[in-house]
């Protein structure tokens, strides 16, 4: 642990937290599901965390979103408090800095592919047409240039998580949270998407935080958190 | 079984307020249904009661009708022959005047036999004496109340120059003869005292009998045979003409259809709601191996429990409000008339079906509907899905909007089946569009927000195009509204027809008894009347292009006499000729030539036909020549008058009313002309009515009418608020997960907030859009309805009824927003977004 902060001292830390509590009220008991979590994520880091099953997985990375509140403790999203924003600015903050990919795509149903994507834009009341070309580039890299007018029931389920990646990228955003992105899929989908958060990562730099179930998933990162009981146990990195 | 019951009853119990809303909706049809049903019989009931009340036990009256001036006789002079009648009363009346309270008060006596007239129920003595002393009168309890007057008190009553002191013996039941005291003073004395008034002695003006119903008849004839001087009628004929019935009827009865047609729209949607909620659930169920069957069991039956509790209790509500209800519509209640009510069996049981079985009738169709989805759909729950607009439907949606149209110009005859199909294709096209209509609305605000910066009031905005809960709910909103729109426009037809079409073109009217004819011309000459008019009605009926038409039919002595008289009738298209040659010419509403398609010069056959709409005895079909065209708007509302010429009217048709018109000469009202009349004719049972009593009368008949529509109305606005707020409230359930959806991506609370504002206006637009056009449209096809019901007058589409409905609207809609937006603040993001 000591080592871990020695080693980043000098660097700006992309998300960091600070003795981390989360628990829940079931009838009358607090359950603890997050347990003193200390962890800092490098800017162009790809994390996997992975755990069994109830081990406060999501439940983590909804409080590194700001979705959710922690019980006690600390996020710092670049070094700012996530939890003393108000309302508004976290939601200016999720959709320009961070991007939300999920084991259910959740996307916007009654919206096309292209409106979906560009959702993040409108709300942050840019034009979309000064998009275009990020749009495009988006789409070619997730491969659904010819779909753009699809609605999501009309695609598979690997591409309809295309559609979560890209609205994920389109502000350009410095990191991406996903929730067990290919837990849905199957092994072949389940590369491509790999594959292409690989590439994310390497190539604009994006700091990607993502839960998985899969040994083989966690190898595309550099480094491996493992949870269980709601504490982080040692570090692993793996040199790629 | 047993299982299935107690899912069933954990349902209903877990959602506590939507089983509310259902069990609410449920409860007020079934009332809304039951009351409307009973109403029109017990009005009927209690006017009729009334009017036999007025007569006690007596079913025969009998005057005289002789030439000599006096309406007075001596009872002996009445044969009446072999008949030894249950009872008789005879009866002398006189009118004066009285100060009470320093108000002037028109007062009637009457002399009759009060022990008799007990017997016979005509009067009800509950404080002081029966029998009278000379001097002595009998008030109504209501009199006694109203002018506090106690047994003892003394009356002055004034007439001519006389003056009489009158001391109150008596006080009794506002019944019997008391009916018809209304406003003024009724007193009740001995016939001599009023003989002594005229200077007479034993004489009598009325007699009235009681005899066995059975023999009515016979007994009728034989009176008539053996009294030529005198008039016999049966008591009902006489007065049972003076309550619009049909009209009633027909208002009663499209607010019943319309609030029916509410709830089950209502129900409808509930239904379909609750299912595609229950959705899910079930194929959980039917993914770990239960059957259909048994699943579709399930949801049958929940809604059949909702219908059973919903309209047990709703009966027994109706059962308990009835007797309110009731007396909303009884006019006389002021008057002391208490509605009787009954509680018919058959309606009970009508209602009571109604509630039980229209909600798991409507069920059964939706969960077929819904088996038929595969059950990969129903795991995954895709309610929230964008309605996808099928061709077919948009189609069909529009043809059956021409059908409508179509069936209104086919509907020339204007019937009532034709009419009501094409309103009922108009409401089903509505529906039908609705998701069309939305898209397009939704497109053109798209337009004009173009080059705003706000996302999220586009989003809001492009969600009423694609969504189908909204979809559902703009229907839900718009059929209540056009619904109430129909009934606001119908009644406020009616009435300004009344206020403002009748055409006031007499000062004074009144019915003679059966052709005394010395009474009409003894009126035409008294002080006060400056011109007069006599008519002879009679009624009649025809097949005209297989449609059975009814005319009012009147003899007319000179045609042209007769237009300048009435300013209610224009002639349109006269011919002369025809009108002078032919013996058998008829004059026509416009109304009429044109719906039959009839031109000048055709002949069409008539028969005679009585009040019961039944051929009179011994008549046969008349054939008339149609010689001229008319517009008779301003003389009756269902401009079914026809005039022939007097001659053959007297030769062929049975008078059934004769009746006077009478215009006031400059210097005198109609009040003090109608007083004279029945001063000195005070024996003669004359109904004389003003102009502005006859409008008054419609009038608060019509303020009645609307009363209860008014009511009605309110409560199918309460059936469509439940159902519109349940829906609201559906749909934020529906719609949780993509709310989080928006708030884990891109959204702050305060945009999702912002969203679901635009999506309230934008809906508020689709209403006030969809609902002008809607409304217009309306408006032309009710017309064909409410022509069909006889009512053949203006409807116009009213903007002030509009703006309510529309602002009912938005407050409704401001209302379940305000309530949303606390839920969405309220809302457990990280819940929704989970999906273990
Ligand atoms: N809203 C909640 N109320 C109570 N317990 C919860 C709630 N959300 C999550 N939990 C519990 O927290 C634990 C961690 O959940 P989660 O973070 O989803 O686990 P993982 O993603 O690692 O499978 C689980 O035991 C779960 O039951
Ligand atoms: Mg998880």
């Amino acid at each position: 642990m000591n080592r871990e902060l020695g080693r980043h001292e000098e660097m700006a830390s992309m998300i960091r937290t600070e003795k981390l509590c989360k628990s829940f009220k079931v009838g009358s008991n607090d359950i603890a599901v997050i347990n003193d979590v200390d962890i800092t994520i490098d800017s162009g880091d790809f994390v996997s965390i992975m755990g069994p099953s109830g081990s406060g997985k999501s439940t983590l990375l909804y409080l590194l979103g700001g979705i959710d509140e922690p019980t006690s403790g600390r996020v710092f999203f670049q070094e700012k408090d996530i939890n003393q924003m108000k309302d508004k600015e976290k939601s200016r903050l999720r959709r320009t800095s961070m991007g939300f990919v999920f084991q259910f795509y959740n996307l916007v149903q009654n919206l096309t592919v292209e409106e979906n994507i560009l959702l993040p834009v409108t709300m942050d009341r840019k034009k979309p047409a000064d998009y275009h070309e990020q749009l495009n580039e988006i789409l070619e890299i997730v491969g659904l240039s010819e779909r753009r007018n699809y609605t999501p029931r009309e695609l598979s389920g690997g591409q309809q998580q295309r559609v979560a990646i890209a609205r994920a990228l389109i502000l350009n955003p410095a990191l991406i949270l996903a929730d067990e992105p290919i837990g849905n899929l199957d092994s072949k989908t389940g590369t491509e998407i790999m594959e292409l958060f690989y590439r994310i990562n390497k190539e604009k730099g994006i700091t990607i935080v993502q839960v998985t179930h899969s040994e083989e998933a966690a190898e595309y990162g550099n480094r491996l958190i493992r949870m269980k009981d709601g504490m982080v146990q040692e570090p692993v990195f793996i040199s790629k | 079984m047993k299982i299935i019951m107690k899912h069933v009853i954990k349902n209903i119990f877990e959602k506590k307020l939507r089983s509310a809303i259902v069990l609410l909706t449920i409860l007020l049809s079934t009332l809304v249904l039951f009351i409307g049903l009973s109403l029109n019989p017990i009005i009927n009931e209690t006017y009729s009661s009334m009017l036999q009340g007025s007569y006690g036990n007596a079913n025969l009256v009998v005057n005289k009708n002789a030439d000599d001036g006096s309406p007075f006789y001596e009872t002996s002079e009445l044969d009446l022959g072999e008949l030894t009648p249950l009872n008789q009363l005879d009866l002398i009346q006189a009118s004066g005047k009285t100060k009470l309270h320093e108000d002037e008060k028109t007062v009637s006596i009457y002399g009759l036999d009060t022990e008799m007239a007990t017997e016979m129920d005509l009067i009800d003595v509950i404080t002081g004496e029966v029998k009278l002393d000379h001097d002595t009168v009998i008030i109504s309890q209501r009199a006694a109340l109203d002018y506090s007057l106690e047994i003892g008190d003394r009356l002055e009553v004034t007439r001519g120059n006389d003056t009489y002191e009158f001391v109150v013996g008596g006080v009794s039941k506002p019944d019997g003869l008391f009916h018809s005291e209304k406003g003024n003073l009724l007193l009740i004395t001995d016939s001599q005292k009023v003989n002594d008034m005229y200077g007479i002695s034993s004489m009598v003006a009325s007699t009235l009998l009681q005899v066995p119903a059975e023999e009515l008849d016979s007994v009728i004839t034989s009176l008539r045979e053996g009294n030529k001087h005198f008039a016999v009628q049966k008591i009902n004929d006489a007065e049972t003409i003076l309550r619009d019935e049909q009209t009633f009827q027909m208002v009663m009865m499209l607010s019943i259809i319309i609030i029916v047609l509410i709830s089950a729209y209502v129900i409808s949607s509930l239904t379909k709601l609750i299912i595609t909620e229950r959705l899910p659930v079930m194929g959980t169920f039917r993914s770990v191996g239960a059957h259909k069957g048994m699943m579709n069991r399930v949801l049958f039956l929940e809604f059949f429990v909702y219908g059973v509790i919903g309209s047990v209790f709703g009966m027994v509500l109706a059962v308990i409000l009835l007797p309110y209800a009731a007396d909303v519509f009884n006019e006389y209640k002021e008057y002391g008339v208490e509605t009787i009510v009954t509680y018919d069996v058959v309606y009970l049981l009508t209602a009571l079906l109604f509630g039980m079985l229209f909600p798991a009738f409507i069920s059964f169709f939706r969960i077929l509907k819904a088996n038929r989805k595969p059950l990969k759909e129903v795991l995954f729950d895709t309610s929230f899905t964008p309605e996808k607009r099928s061709k077919w439907t948009v189609i069909l949606g529009i043809l059956f909007l021409a059908l409508s149209f179509l069936l209104y110009f086919l509907n020339k005859y204007d019937g009532i089946l034709l009419a009501i199909l094409s309103l009922l294709l108009l409401f089903i096209s509505v529906v039908m569009l609705m998701p069309t209509l939305l898209n397009g609305i939704s497109n053109i605000m798209q337009m004009i927000m173009r080059s705003s910066s706000s996302g999220e009031l586009k989003l809001g905005i492009k969600n009423i195009a694609g969504n189908k809960i909204v979809a559902n709910n703009v229907s839900m909103i718009m059929v209540v509204f056009l619904l109430l729109l129909m009934v606001g426009i119908s009644s406020a037809g009616i009435d300004r027809y009344v206020t403002n079409t009748l055409k006031k073109d007499f000062d004074i009217t009144l019915s003679l008894p059966s052709n005394n004819q010395a009474i009409a011309n003894e009126i035409k000459e008294m002080d006060g009347v400056s011109a007069s008019y006599e008519q002879f009605i009679s009624l009649g009926t025809s097949t005209l292009n297989n449609v059975e038409a009814s005319f009012v039919i009147q003899g007319v002595h000179d045609f042209m006499e007769m237009d300048d008289f009435f300013e209610g009738i224009t002639y349109v298209d006269i011919d002369k000729d025809k009108l002078t040659s032919h013996k058998n010419a008829i004059i026509l509403d416009e109304y009429m030539t044109k719906k039959y398609n009839l031109s000048i010069g055709d002949s069409i056959e008539i028969q005679p036909v009585d009040l019961n709409n039944e051929p009179i005895e011994h008549s046969k079909p008349m054939e008339m020549i149609v010689s001229g065209t008319m517009d008779s708007s301003g003389f009756s509302s269902s401009r079914n008058s026809a005039f022939i010429p007097q001659p053959f009217f007297e030769a062929y048709f049975a008078g059934i009313f004769h009746e006077l018109i009478l215009r006031v000469e400059n210097g005198y009202t109609a009040d003090e002309v109608k007083e004279s009349i029945t001063d000195t004719y005070i024996n003669h049972d004359l109904e004389v009515v003003t102009f502005d009593e006859m409008l008054g009368s419609q009038k608060a008949t019509i303020d009645t009418l609307i009363d209860g529509i008014t009511m009605i109305i309110g409560l199918g606005m309460v059936v469509g608020i439940l159902g519109i707020s349940n829906n609201l409230m559906v749909s934020f359930n529906q719609r949780k997960k993509e709310y989080a959806i928006l708030y884990s991506v891109c959204m702050s609370k305060g945009q999702i907030v912002r969203m679901l504002l635009s999506e309230m206006l934008t809906t508020f637009l689709a209403v006030v859009i969809i609902g002008l056009f809607g409304g217009i449209a309306l408006n032309i096809l009710l017309t064909k309805l409410l022509y069909a019901i006889g009512m053949q007058t203006e409807f116009d589409f009213t903007f002030g009824l509009f703006g309510l409905l529309c602002l009912v609207v938005i407050i409704l809609l401001s209302l379940s927003s305000l309530s949303l937006v606390r839920k969405v603040f309220k809302l457990n993001m990280i819940k929704e977004l989970r999906y273990e």
